[in-house]
């Protein structure tokens, strides 16, 4: 269970080493300085982001301090550091089997599709002429009356403009075919690059195929291998992956070629697509195009699948492991905004998840979730707890409202309860799921949404205002509902949905809520009126929707019912995890962490940190007078201030001349310190500084300004201006 | 001897379709698909029995009697000149000759090499020296494979003279002719294929070159003794008609469909093998309403397929080139797309998967495709008029006004630029654009997203972040083509290859006003 991952590239492509050892090491060279830092960093940290600063914890601050214990804690920081890496990797490791599993079932569909085509232009192929051994060795074309020169070709849409996701999407369709008793190939665009030509891509195909490849690549080495007995009656496939980065002449090429022998040889194309059908057709000659016999598949597109991943990571907590509100919405913004890619969410969250584990020292009671029984586990690790962390246990904000003794019983009775309500609130989702995906709704959209704080603090008290759709009209008017758009919006679905739909719709819904026993009895309830009053209001159903929607009395009471049951259940089950004691255990709340070390935006953060060195450095002396740029900077701070009242371009002398103004102004005198670089010291020495030193000091800045990338040189064809080339505050 | 070269014809299907002269002739392409079931042609696939005499050898070959005479003419004799087979693609080369060298009595002894099949000039030489001896192919792999020309000269001439000797006649082919124009050093090799006659002086070996170009492409061979030609010209639309029909199940119901089909379609491609493509889905359209793919039809039943036919005819017409798509699993595929027509925009900006966009794409992507067509479309001198009335996000620009006289002068300008296609722009003026639209969108992003969202409060910079990613990303899948960079100057110039239509799509799906930026004369 520890590896299970080693042999999925996307796991490899995710291969993110967790965090432990850094830290770890920190640790190490720390600890005879003072008690365990790796915990009491991350807990001040901590409480710097979450906790509301009314509350600091005095705990926590004071424990350090207990020099007694000193030896003590280090074995066990040591300790829970290993345990909480061994929560992490087994946590993770199921994340990964479960995503494995996910993105399986999905692709299976399309693989089974193309395996089908695969037989059927086969047998096509066959059935135009079947020719023995001896004839397929010949050099010439088959004298047969029918030959057909078109290669079956299934396009893949992959559906997605960033091809990461799909390297592994082939990779599993070329060993679900091969398993399949197809002869399969890869190529790839580097193989079609032009300066190999058809010659280069050949030769791979046979070396794919063939054991034995001879030093001249033609054609009818293949034609004899295919000849074999064990390889006869066989279709050969090639997978072409990205087509849109093949060469389109080498890629030509090769289809006519192969399109001469396709009946003796029967091969079949299957290239991705990552954007339109115009691909092959803007790459390919016509010549080449017209010795295709496309088909169209598609694959599901990202969006279906981050349902179906979000569905069985996030909303089933498949290992406990779970994420705040705001990460979510992170993550979400990440994935539609920037990357789009299923490989690098996945790869956040497994950031997210290693930084939990790495982060919140009592993370490693995660695993409990995934233990059989998971009340002893809880009770066997608390039990063991040195007192300091017991009491920190207690002194996480989630807990501090309540009025907890600090006793493991209800630590461990907490986070049952976690895990119970954990179950309960992942079908609600669903169900709530199962309505909205009538209208496209993204499941994802929901999850956010479901799992906001705020939303649920401003949602519990109006459970009077329910249904009819002026109120709710007036709940998302008004400041409370702005937020709840998509809950709002699947009740909306439930209200007007037609009969037929609105019955499958709870058949799902039956199924999802096994276990909950009252509202399973609520919706069999509903079940069963609706057979009843079925076949009397068979001609209601007939009524277009509108009609319903205009005259609210005739409203079908069915859906009004189901839609208050849904809204009821929603209300009192969709407690975001945030709200509930102990979530601070499983759930991964630090969204700058994770932002940090996602975007990098180096060049970018060099430019603000040039523009706030006060603060980054802590002076005291420049933090007072904020508004002017003062003498005591550093040069390059100076420079870069400066060049933020200019434009795109920078008149170099102008630039200088202001330098020159502040290094020299009089005012900031008395300030330059030990802060200064070595120049300036000297040049506190004397009250106006030689014009040498000074250009001196703005060469050196602008070289560093260019060094760090905000800043091109000036052209030959302008020689006094510099371009600018950061941006923005 | 030769037939008049008539060059003009056939320059058409050389240019348009340099490979597959030498294929199997015209009659198996047409036949390729409609009726794959049919059985293969008793001339052609039996043993060369004695039934099979010149009758049936010409009525395998509709509409090529001259030129099978002249071909059996030409090679009957041992001691021969080269031959030369040429005419457009899909003219029945190859088909003919394969078939009247096994028509011949004794038949040679045959060596042949398609060009196309064959990637260099090592393979040529292999592939020939092991069809001319094959008892070696058990280790053909280990036999030394000349590199040099004048060892395969020796090579070959050594295996011909053992069949000379046997008084066993032989012959080379050499097919594609044309391809070998485009090789490395192709010249040199065509100079070489063409003087093989003077080069092994063995007057019993027949060479036969089939190309699709006229002969007058391989002038190169001077002083060498001039090849026969033998000219196939294209089907004329009686012929293609002939050739179509043969062996059609319902040769009725065909010749119904056929004298409505073929002459329109006869305007847009004479060459049977696509013509028979374009013909097989039609056939189905025309026999949708029938039940029975018996019936003999009648006036009456001929008008009605015909008014069923007319509209999707009007279609094929305009696609002959184009690639018919079709989806394996219709009802599953349609099913799901109409269900993707109706999403509502709700969410504008952040929903990736966009109602018409088929495909997926980040935001960030998404405006970065957009600038980039835009700096493609737009003339370089509008930019600071184009963005600054809308408000780039800092005063930078500003200084940049140009006044309305000088616009007007660059009208001309941009209108030239607009002759020329898409331009080219460096990368600083991508990004620049790039930042305008995404800092004026940003707003409206903003509202859009949940009020709370973290990343809202920065959703530009948040945007602006993996630029250079993306970029690669849209050089990847064609939308952008990237020029090498220049030596000189060292940075690298992007093309946009968008149409217009797919970047309003793109435009509709972040909910930007791209025409309003869209310079227009």
């Amino acid at each position: 269970m520890d590896s299970p991952s080693h042999d999925t590239p996307l796991a490899a492509a995710n291969n993110i080493e967790p965090f432990f050892i850094l830290p770890k090491a920190a640790a190490a060279a720390a600890a005879a300085s003072s008690s365990s830092p790796p915990t009491t960093t991350t807990r001040t940290r901590r409480r710097i982001d979450v906790s509301p600063p009314s509350s600091p914890n005095p705990k926590s601050a004071k424990r350090p301090r207990n020099t007694e214990e000193e030896d003590e804690e280090e074995g066990d920081v040591a300790l829970y550091e290993r345990l909480r890496l061994e929560a992490f990797h087994r946590t993770w490791s199921k994340i990964q089997s479960t995503i494995d599993e996910v993105l399986r079932d999905i692709n299976l569909k399309l693989f089974d599709q193309v395996l089908q085509w695969v037989h059927e232009s086969f047998s096509a192929i066959r059935s135009v002429a079947t020719p023995c051994p001896a004839e397929i060795q010949q050099p010439y074309p088959l004298l047969t009356d029918v030959i057909c020169r078109k290669i079956p070709t299934a396009f893949v849409l992959t559906k997605n403009a960033e091809f990461v996701d799909d390297v592994t999407t082939f990779r599993d369709l070329t060993d679900h075919l091969e398993s399949n008793g197809c002869h399969l190939a890869k190529l790839s665009a580097t193989e079609f690059a032009a300066k190999h030509g058809v010659g280069g891509c050949l030769r791979s195909l046979l070396r794919q195929l063939l054991s034995d490849v001879p030093d001249v690549a033609d054609v009818s080495a293949l034609a004899s291998w295919y000849c074999g007995v064990e390889n006869y009656d066989q279709p050969m496939v090639i997978i072409i992956d990205d087509l849109e980065q093949c060469s389109g002449d080498v890629l030509g090429e090769l289809v006519i070629m192969l399109s001469e022998w396709v009946v003796k040889l029967p091969m079949f194309f299957v290239m991705g697509i990552a954007t339109t059908l115009d691909a092959p057709r803007k790459l390919l000659s016509s010549e080449a195009l017209q010795r295709l016999d496309p088909c169209k598949l598609t694959l599901g597109s990202p969006s279906d699948r981050m349902n179906a991943l979000v569905e069985a990571i996030l909303v089933k907590p498949c290992a406990g492991f779970s994420i705040s509100h705001e990460v979510a919405v992170f993550l979400r913004n990440y994935f539609f905004r920037h990357d789009g890619t299923i490989t690098s969410f996945i790869s956040a969250l497994k950031l997210a998840c290693s930084k939990h584990f790495s982060i919140e020292p009592l993370s490693f009671l995660c695993m409990g979730m995934l233990e059989e029984d998971s009340e002893n586990f809880w009770r066997d690790k608390f039990d063991a707890l040195p007192q300091a962390m017991q009491k920190s246990a207690f002194g996480l904000p989630s807990c501090t409202r309540e009025n907890y003794s600090v006793k493991t019983d209800n630590v461990v009775e907490g986070l049952s309860e976690l895990m119970k309500f954990q179950k309960d609130w992942s079908s609600v989702l669903l169900c709530l799921y199962e309505a909205g995906r009538h209208e496209k709704m993204q499941l994802l959209d929901i999850f956010c949404e479901v799992i906001n704080p705020d939303m649920h603090t401003q949602r519990a008290p109006k459970s009077d205002l329910l249904m009819s759709k002026v109120t709710s009209e007036n709940l998302s008017s008004g400041k409370s509902g702005a937020g709840r758009r998509f809950i709002d919006r699947a009740l909306d679905t439930v209200r007007y949905m037609p009969t037929d739909k609105l019955l499958r719709v709870l058949d799902v819904w039956s199924t999802h809520l096994k276990g909950m026993n009252e509202i399973t009895d609520k919706v069999k309830e509903l079940q069963s009126t609706t057979i009843s009053t079925d076949s009397v209001k068979i001609t209601k159903d007939k009524w277009p929707r509108r009609s319903t929607h205009s005259s609210p009395n005739r409203v079908a009471p069915l859906n009004d019912k189901a839609t208050m049951l849904l809204d009821d259940i929603t209300r009192k089950v969709l407690v975001p995890v945030e709200c509930l004691p102990f979530h601070e255990i499983i759930c991964f709340k630090n969204v700058g962490v994770l932002q940090s070390a996602l975007l990098g935006n180096p060049r970018r953060m060099v430019q603000l940190d040039l523009l706030k060195s006060q603060s980054c450095l802590k002076c005291s002396c420049c933090s007072k007078n904020r508004i002017a740029v003062s003498a005591s900077l550093h040069d390059t701070s100076i420079m870069c201030n400066l060049a933020q009242e200019y434009g795109d371009v920078i008149n170099v002398h102008d630039w200088y001349l202001s330098f020159d103004g502040i290094t020299n102004s009089t005012h900031s005198k008395g300030k330059r310190r030990l802060l200064g670089s070595p120049s300036k010291k000297k040049s506190k020495a004397m009250p106006r500084q030689s014009e040498s030193m000074i250009q001196a000091r703005f060469c050196r800045a602008v070289t560093e300004l260019q060094i760090t990338g905000l800043l091109r040189m000036p052209s030959k064809r302008r020689p006094d201006l510099v371009q600018r080339i950061a941006f923005g505050p | 001897m030769s037939q008049p070269v008539t060059p003009r014809r056939s320059t058409r299907s050389t240019a348009s379709a340099p490979d597959s002269p030498c294929s199997p002739p015209k009659s198996p392409k047409s036949r390729p698909k409609p009726p794959p079931r049919r059985q293969l042609l008793p001339a052609a696939a039996a043993e060369p029995e004695e039934k099979n005499t010149l009758d049936a050898l010409l009525e395998a070959l509709p509409g090529r009697r001259t030129q099978v005479t002249d071909l059996l003419r030409l090679l009957a004799p041992a001691p021969a000149l080269p031959v030369m087979l040429h005419g457009g693609a899909a003219t029945g080369k190859t088909r003919a000759l394969l078939l009247a060298l096994r028509h011949l009595r004794p038949s040679p002894r045959l060596a042949y090499a398609a060009l196309r099949s064959l990637p260099s000039p090592r393979a040529l030489f292999a592939s020939i020296l092991s069809q001319l001896n094959p008892i070696p192919s058990s280790n053909s792999s280990r036999r030394r494979i000349p590199d040099k020309p004048s060892d395969f000269i020796a090579i070959l001439r050594d295996a011909l003279a053992g069949f000379v000797a046997q008084g066993e006649p032989a012959c080379l082919v050499f097919d594609n002719l044309e391809v070998v124009r485009g090789w490395d050093k192709g010249a040199q090799l065509i100079s070489l294929l063409l003087r093989l006659h003077d080069l092994l002086r063995l007057p019993q070996v027949v060479l036969v070159y089939v190309s699709s170009a006229t002969p007058d492409a391989y002038y190169t061979m001077t002083g060498s003794v001039e090849p026969n030609y033998v000219y196939f010209p294209d089907y004329t639309v009686e012929e293609a008609n002939d050739i179509l029909m043969r062996g059609h199940p319902n040769p009725k119901l065909y010749s119904s469909f056929l004298s409505v089909v073929l002459k329109p379609l006869f305007r847009v491609t004479r060459r049977v093998d696509e013509l028979a493509a374009a013909l097989e889905p039609l056939f189905r359209k025309y026999c949708e309403p029938l039940g029975d793919l018996k019936v003999v039809p009648d006036e009456g039943i001929k008008r009605r397929l015909f008014e069923h036919l007319q509209p999707h005819l009007a279609v094929v017409l305009n696609e002959t080139f184009s690639v018919p798509m079709r989806a394996l699993v219709g009802e599953f595929k349609n099913g799901s797309s109409s269900g993707k027509g109706n999403v509502k925009w709700h969410f504008g900006g952040r929903d990736g998967l966009s109602s018409e966009l088929e495909f997926h794409m980040s935001v960030s992507a998404k405006y970065l495709l957009l600038s980039a067509f835009l700096a493609s479309r737009n003339p370089a001198t509008l930019d600071a008029a184009l963005f600054d009335s809308t408000g780039g996000s800092d005063s930078r620009n500003c200084k940049r006004k140009s006044s309305q006289a000088s616009i007007d002068r660059k009208d001309t300008m941009a209108e030239e630029m607009l002759m020329k296609g898409p331009g080219t722009f460096p990368l600083e003026r991508l990004l620049a654009i790039f930042q305008c639209i995404t800092s004026v969108s940003e707003d409206v992003l903003n509202e859009v997203e949940c009020p709370d969202s973290i990343i809202g409060g920065s959703g530009m910079t948040g945007l602006m972040s993996d630029v250079l990613l993306q970029l690669s990303t849209l050089c990847n899948s064609n939308f952008l083509s990237k020029s090498r960079s220049c030596p000189l100057e060292g940075s690298a110039r992007y093309r946009s290859n968008v149409n217009e239509d797919l970047a309003l799509k793109v435009a509709r799906s972040v909910g930007f006003p791209l025409s309003k930026y869209m310079y227009r004369r």
